[in-house]
């Protein structure tokens, strides 16, 4: 009987096999190609392998150069603190304020702060960055918002946006529902404040719902490209690491040294380095990514 | 102080913050677009002029501009039909109760986390028309080289490529919530009057996933409009401009040919667009 079964589900694992090989065969191919020397790469085909030179680990080394790695990863990291300790001061108390207790015009405020979710983030972009430029008493404005550049290439421009999401006090909201208001009536009774309850009976109930929140944070900041590019664009000194990398993978790209050739190990070697902690911490903590995920999808 | 009063104070507390927070960065520049939008401003100068609905005439009637919204809408239609496909396909095979689901479902997740900025450079090594890989790969079966960047058609292909590649694990993880949220009775009474795995699939999964497909749709067509990355870093909307997309088309109006109103023009269609999309897509009846 375990046989048939066993047997009935070899095409399946051919067919997802051989699926997986292909979306894995582009990193696959990277990881290959950042372990050879240039000379070697050259002229690859399917499979990079080292012909005179052999294995070395040297393509992970340019990533380090100086002043493109450690203070962008400083600043991501700083910007991935911030934000998230926003994010979870307001999911946790925005959740809670429309979920377990009620109040005069809560339909209204919520109603408000949920249609934020349909405006979309690239089209107000534009728009953003001409109100951030012209910031009154920012880098240089005066209170008419003339003079200097306002937020741009001003690394407060990190620090300012970003700091609520929707989404995720809604997720946060639909928790505490489930949750009921018995736990906060519990609570009263026993003398706790409102932060006390928020922070302390609540939010250590749904710590799965914390965690992909955080973890999507994370992914946000680091691979963050589109945002930097505008608004740190010209202001090379604070770049986070998601526009850093593209930058010096630049300098690889393009044909240079004696032969006129790009450093294509080296762009793999960068690359890797890069996506790497994203790959760890969505390998180690995919559950609730995946949760995370469906949660918007079937319940959204 | 009573109870609802103070409950009032507490909720009013945290919600205005929030609305004020979200009326600063978010409806105040809302407001802005449609100021802009009808203007000439360049960017930079301290004085504009109104030229009314000229901006919009000009990017709904002048080839280079209509391009790129033409361009984003293909680009969705094959992203569409090639991630649905391939996602939904591969779906059916991990909920068949096979071992290692987990292991597949990492592997086709992986690129979801990955910057999409650094997967289109390191697209750029394969597609270098004077050492990229594809060219050596070419090569060594004998074929003529080909300049990709030269070549709309391809450079369009890849995009859509990359953005599959990138994007299938959040589709077939999708689905295979949908279909693990259709009770397995109703596949149980199929078969007990004899239908066979075919019927089943189209008389039971596909009805029964029509509204996780149309929330995978509606994402797919607004993830549509968020292309940028391989745009700007693979073809740079070339060659001449014609595998621009609708951001980055705001972004090169903007920063390279100085038209922020044309720029903001164009930030109101996508608005329009998306914005209808994602009220659709949040007036989803719930399963």
């Amino acid at each position: 009987m375990k046989g048939t079964k066993l047997k009935k589900h070899i095409p399946t694992h051919i067919v997802l096999s051989l699926s997986a090989v292909i979306m894995m065969y582009p990193l696959a191919f990277a990881v290959l190609g950042a372990l050879i020397s240039m000379d070697d790469f050259y002229h690859t085909t399917f499979i990079p392998w080292p012909k005179e030179d052999g294995f070395s680990f040297v393509n992970f080394s340019y990533v380090f150069a100086a002043g493109w790695f450690f203070k962008p990863l400083l600043i991501t990291l700083l910007r991935f603190a911030w934000s998230t300790l926003f994010l979870f001061i307001t999911s946790m108390l925005g959740g809670y304020v429309f979920s377990i207790i009620r109040f005069k015009g809560q339909a209204a405020a919520f109603a408000i702060i949920m249609s934020s979710m349909m405006l979309p983030g690239v089209a107000l972009m534009m728009p953003q960055y001409i109100m951030m430029a012209k910031f009154p008493l920012v880098g240089g404005n005066n209170i008419l918002g003339q003079g200097g550049s306002g937020f741009i290439d001003n690394p407060a421009i990190f620090f300012v946006t970003g700091l609520f999401s929707s989404y995720n006090i809604f997720l946060v909201r639909q928790a505490f529902l489930s949750i009921g208001a018995e736990y906060k009536e519990a609570a009263e009774i026993d003398g706790a404040n409102f932060f006390q309850t928020v922070f302390f009976i609540y939010t250590p109930m749904v710590k799965p719902i914390l965690a992909v929140i955080i973890l999507n944070q994370f992914i946000g900041i680091w691979n963050d490209y589109l945002f930097p590019l505008m608004f740190m664009g010209g202001n090379s000194e604070w770049q986070p690491i998601g526009l850093s990398i593209v930058n010096l993978i630049n300098a690889y790209l393009k044909p240079n040294g004696v032969m006129g050739r790009s450093d294509y190990p080296a762009v793999f070697g960068i690359s890797l380095t890069m996506m790497t902690p994203p790959i760890l911490v969505f390998v180690l903590c995919q559950k609730y990514f995946i949760s995370g995920l469906t949660m918007g999808g079937v319940k959204g | 102080m009573n109870k609802m009063q103070r409950q009032t104070l507490q909720g009013w507390c945290v919600a205005a913050p929030i609305i004020l927070y979200f009326a600063v960065l978010s409806l105040i520049p809302l407001c802005m677009v449609f100021y802009y939008c009808f203007t000439d401003w360049n960017g930079f100068s301290d004085t504009w002029n109104m030229v009314g609905f000229d901006n919009f005439v000009l990017i709904l009637t002048d080839k280079y501009y209509i391009r790129p919204l033409i361009n984003t809408f293909i680009m969705a239609i094959f992203i569409i039909l090639l991630s649905m496909g391939f996602g939904l396909l591969a779906a059916i095979l991990m909920t068949r109760e096979i071992k290692g689901v987990g292991f597949y479902r990492t592997i086709f997740y992986i690129p979801v986390v990955l910057s999409t900025a650094v997967i289109a450079q390191m697209a750029n090594v394969w597609l270098s028309p004077i050492d990229g890989t594809l060219n050596e790969i070419i090569e060594v079966f004998g074929g003529e080289r080909i300049n990709w960047t030269r070549s709309t058609g391809w450079m369009m292909a890849f995009i859509i490529i990359i953005c599959v590649w990138k994007g299938l694990g959040m589709t077939i993880v999708l689905y295979i919530a949908g279909i693990n949220g259709i009770p397995k009775d109703y596949y149980e009474a199929a078969s007990l009057d004899g239908a066979n795995a075919v019927q089943s699939f189209f008389f039971i999964t596909l009805p029964q996933l029509k509204n996780m497909t149309t929330f995978v749709l509606i994402t797919s067509i607004i993830g549509a409009f968020n292309i940028f990355e391989p745009v700007q870093l693979i073809s740079g909307g070339g060659p001449d401009g014609t595998t621009k997309v609708l951001l980055y088309q705001i972004y090169d109006e903007a920063f390279n040919n100085f038209n922020m109103g044309i720029s903001n023009a164009l930030s109101v269609v996508t608005l329009f667009i998306v914005g209808v999309l994602s009220f659709i897509n949040l007036r989803r009846k719930p399963d």
